[in-house]
């Protein structure tokens, strides 16, 4: 009998205590799953980038490319002056005053960081807000709208528009001509200054902006405290980061789109964040103008969220100064209006508090990797 | 309703304040005396061999008269539910303790699609492994939480997997008959809980009997259901078990409208003809109201077989349109199988199958949508598309007067999809063991522990330990 009372007070004990029993959790924090689906973010899942051809001339060219980016002197004239506050490079009129580094400072991961909330000013002003580079070379597509697929084919945006370089392909290819010739002769079938056809003129264009492109390849960054965290450094990052990224993954569905090693799924979206900047324009189509598809009017390009922190100011026309805004944003689903398109359905009011919206940005400044090795971030000798 | 006039007639029997054992059929003497004994006492010692054989015959018709017996009463039961009543208020007080493991809520999310990968554009957040109402806590239905289960926005216990203490409902069951022919009925419960206080009118109507000869019931108002056979002891006072199965939801909401039940023989037949549907998932505001021009016909048949003390089999089904939407060409359907065997040997039994569908409605744009690459949207998006499969097993043996130990089987999978909002695929089955104790007529005491079983995605602690003690005045 007493055994019997003893067996049923066990049954009853441990099926309270199975009820009672708590999750499986890794860290404390994340169930399985989730922790399954966060390794698939690790900077490690991304392949080397590769050059094609031996290392040595690699480098050669990458290095040819870094003095390209770095050297102003193919730059068109200005036509919006320095006013003593806004950044600018010089006088109206003025030539070979803005180079790639003018707006992709190297010591913020090439992007800018002169003016809060505005677009960026070289020879005028653009458009729309500078991206980093680093990691670039990663992805896709390039641009806001996904304009262009390979990494050289931007070259042509960046020299010829009037608010960068404000510039030609002549020019370019006569400043290769006159201060590069013996490294370009190098590198690429050699060429004599003295005879050069329309053709050659084109091919040594594309042989500049293959050395940019190649150069833009080497700005990868190293593993972020978050990656160091994902691979077992359990101290790597604070708690609110850890929590943050649980958030990220989960409720705050910010993985819907940034997804991936880069935080970015290479797909365009409207996030319906209003147009506003001093020098944005009042409508901005994003991918429309490139697809002419109405289904991607006011579209824009995910953007990587690796070294977010240090790239402010935020989202295509640098609408927003800090992470905490840019969270703020999506905690109320997105502007109101302001916007072209149609808002994608997963920009929702988020019910996030006020901690949970600090512990996101926790967890996005915690995905700021190791910074370029300082022998491509340093302008070179000329 | 049933449980109503059956308390009901509880009180007026045992008052003996009506005339109403009048209209019960001949009392259990006149079975007896069909198989009395005939042959006149042997005068002499008889043999053993005799002897043996008068016992056994003895022990048999014994037997046979404990068969009769409860048919009677089985009878007995059923007339009463179809007879007028006079006039009763029961208040009673169920008051219950549970834990449940986890975060309380019986689903998760899909993080990182790993388990639906046709999730149709619905954010990993937003597909929901599990059941929702697989942590139900007690009879009404409601889950200890609701988790990350977005559809259904009342979170009415909200428990966070903290063990506690909850009066599940304070009752007040009401009726009074009007003359001989008519009868009103009501059972309102309050529902303390934590946020605001409920008060829920789960039954509220008019019977109409039309003659004493013919055993026939209407009813109009808020009406039980006639899926099925769970509704009939849904509530905390007539159910055997703490919790509802997983297949409840379908079957045992009370929707407002008219039902007729008959019975001849073997036979017993209902229909009826409400407004919305007999769902209980509480994924729509006000699932109740007929959202749509036409009604909901449902429908259910049964036959009573001389096996034990009696086995009866029953189809259901109902039809009509879909609920929570204003098209009436937008449609659900429903049919069930039911099983039940009265106390034979100690022993009852129950079990139910369900299968249905609601066909949901897709916006042009989402339609459009599907044909193009890259365009965030998903079917169903103005009504949302259930299709759904349940059944259950429940068990209960009279370990001796008042002690009834039980145990219940339970499965259920279905897809519930709303545009992008919700994609629940839940693949589960439950195994539950619990006890009933009678203490008195009026105090019923009952301990129950589930435990729950994905089939589908991770495993996740979600088992149920609930209690439940109901105080009734009558
Ligand atoms: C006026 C400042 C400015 C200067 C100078 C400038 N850029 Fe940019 N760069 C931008 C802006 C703004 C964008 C985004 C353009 C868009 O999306 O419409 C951009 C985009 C890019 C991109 C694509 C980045 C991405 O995330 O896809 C590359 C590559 C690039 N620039 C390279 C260069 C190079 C090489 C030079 C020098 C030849 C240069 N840029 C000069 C402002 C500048
Ligand atoms: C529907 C897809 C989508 C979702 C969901 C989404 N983002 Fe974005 N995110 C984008 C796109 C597209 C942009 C660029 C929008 C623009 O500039 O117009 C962006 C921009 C950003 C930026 C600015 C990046 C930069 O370099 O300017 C940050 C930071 C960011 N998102 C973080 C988040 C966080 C945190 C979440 C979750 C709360 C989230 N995003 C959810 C698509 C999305």
């Amino acid at each position: 009998m007493i055994g019997w009372r003893r067996v049923r007070a066990l049954v009853v004990l441990s099926a309270i205590a199975a009820a009672c029993s708590g999750e499986q959790r890794i860290d404390d924090l994340f169930t399985e799953q989730e922790w399954a689906y966060l390794e698939t973010f690790r900077l490690d899942q991304l392949d080397p980038i590769r050059c094609t051809g031996d290392t040595r001339r690699c480098d050669e060219l990458a290095r040819f490319g870094q003095r390209l980016f770095f050297d102003p002197s193919y730059a068109g004239p200005i036509t919006v002056a320095n006013d003593g506050a806004n950044g600018g490079f010089g006088a109206i009129g003025e030539t070979g005053k803005v180079s790639c580094d003018s707006c992709h400072d190297p010591a913020h991961y090439f992007a800018d960081h002169r003016l809060a909330n505005a677009q960026s000013l070289g020879t005028a002003w653009t458009k729309r807000n500078v991206p980093g580079l680093v990691d670039l070379a990663y992805r896709e597509s390039f641009i806001w709208s996904g304009k262009y697929d390979r990494l050289e084919d931007v070259l042509d945006l960046a020299l010829t528009s009037p608010a960068a370089l404000n510039s030609t392909h002549d020019r370019f290819v006569d400043v290769i001509l006159e201060r590069y010739l013996a490294t370009y002769n190098a590198l690429f079938v050699p060429v004599s200054p003295v005879m050069v056809s329309a053709e050659i003129r084109k091919q040594i264009y594309l042989n500049g902006a293959l050395a940019i492109a190649t150069y833009e390849s080497r700005l990868v960054s190293g593993p972020a405290p978050f990656d160091r965290y994902l691979a077992g450094d359990k101290h790597a990052i604070e708690r609110a980061a850890k929590r943050g990224a649980q958030l990220f993954i989960g409720k705050a569905l910010c993985s819907e789109c940034h997804d991936g090693p880069l935080f970015a799924d290479d797909r365009f979206h409207v996030t319906g964040v209003e147009q506003r900047g001093d020098h944005a324009p009042a409508i901005d189509r994003g991918r429309f103008d490139v697809t002419g598809d109405p289904i991607d009017e006011g579209r824009f390009r995910t953007p990587t969220l690796r070294h977010i922190a240090e790239t402010a100011p935020y989202m295509h026309a640098g609408q927003h100064d800090s992470l905490g805004e840019v969270i703020e944003f999506y905690r109320w689903g997105g502007d109101a209006g302001g916007f072209t398109g149609r808002k994608d359905p997963r920009i929702v009011p988020l019910e996030l508090t006020d901690d949970q919206v600090g512990d996101l940005v926790a967890f996005l400044r915690s995905l700021t990797g190791a910074p370029v090795d300082p022998t491509w971030t340093t302008k070179p000798r000329m | 309703m049933r449980a109503v006039l059956a308390a009901a007639f509880a009180v007026l029997i045992t008052r003996a304040v009506t005339a109403s054992a009048e209209d019960i059929p001949e009392p259990p003497a006149a079975g007896v005396e069909e198989v009395a004994p005939t042959e006149p006492i042997a005068p002499v010692a008889p043999a053993p061999e005799e002897l043996a054989r008068r016992i056994e015959a003895l022990e048999e018709r014994a037997d046979h008269v404990g068969v009769l017996e409860r048919r009677i009463a089985t009878l007995h039961e059923r007339v009463q539910t179809l007879l007028p009543m006079r006039r009763f208020l029961t208040v009673f007080v169920d008051i219950g303790w549970f834990s449940v493991g986890g975060n309380g809520a019986g689903v998760r999310s899909d993080i990182g699609h790993r388990y639906v990968p046709d999730h149709e554009n619905v954010p990993a957040e937003w597909v929901l492994l599990g059941d929702p109402l697989s942590t139900t806590i007690n009879s009404l239905g409601e889950p200890a939480d609701l988790g990350v289960a977005r559809a259904i926005e009342d979170d009415s216990i909200d428990s966070g997997g903290h063990p506690t203490f909850l009066v599940n409902a304070l009752g007040l069951a009401i009726g009074k008959s009007i003359g001989d022919h008519v009868a009103v009925a009501g059972l309102v419960e309050l529902l303390p809980r934590p946020g605001p206080d409920r008060v829920v009118v789960e039954l509220a109507h008019v019977d109409y009997r039309p003659s004493q000869e013919v055993e026939l019931l209407v009813s109009a108002g808020k009406i039980d259901s006639v899926l099925g056979i769970e509704y009939r002891a849904q509530d905390a006072r007539d159910r055997v078990t703490v919790t509802p199965s997983l297949l409840c939801r379908y079957t045992c909401g009370r929707p407002y409208g008219v039902r007729a039940r008959a019975h001849r023989g073997s036979f017993d037949a209902s229909a009826a003809l409400t407004g919305g549907d007999t769902f209980e998932e509480r994924f729509e505001a006000d699932p109740r109201i007929a959202s749509s021009r036409l009604p909901t016909l449902s429908a259910h048949l049964q036959l009573m077989l001389p096996l034990g003390n009696g086995l009866e089999l029953g189809v259901s089904g109902a039809i009509g349109p879909q609920d929570g939407q204003s098209a009436t060409h937008v449609h659900q359907w429903h049919y069930g199988f039911d099983l039940r065997l009265h106390e034979t040997r100690d022993v009852s039994l129950q079990a139910e199958f369900v299968q249905g569908r609601q066909q949901g409605s897709t916006s042009g744009f989402a339609r459009a949508a599907a044909e193009m690459d890259d365009v965030i949207a998903s079917r169903c998006d103005l009504a949302p598309c259930l299709t759904y499969k349940a059944a259950y097993a429940l068990a209960s043996w009279r370990a001796r007067t008042g002690m009834l130990p039980y145990a219940r089987l339970d499965w259920r999978d279905a897809r519930h999809h709303r545009g992008i909002d919700f994609l629940y695929v839940s693949r589960v089955v439950r195994a539950t063991v619990g006890i009933n104790v009678e203490v008195t007529s009026r105090v019923i005491a009952k301990v129950e522990y589930t435990n729950n079983h994905e089939l589908l995605g991770p495993q996740f602690p979600n088992d149920v330990l609930t209690t439940s003690l109901v105080v009734s005045t009558d």
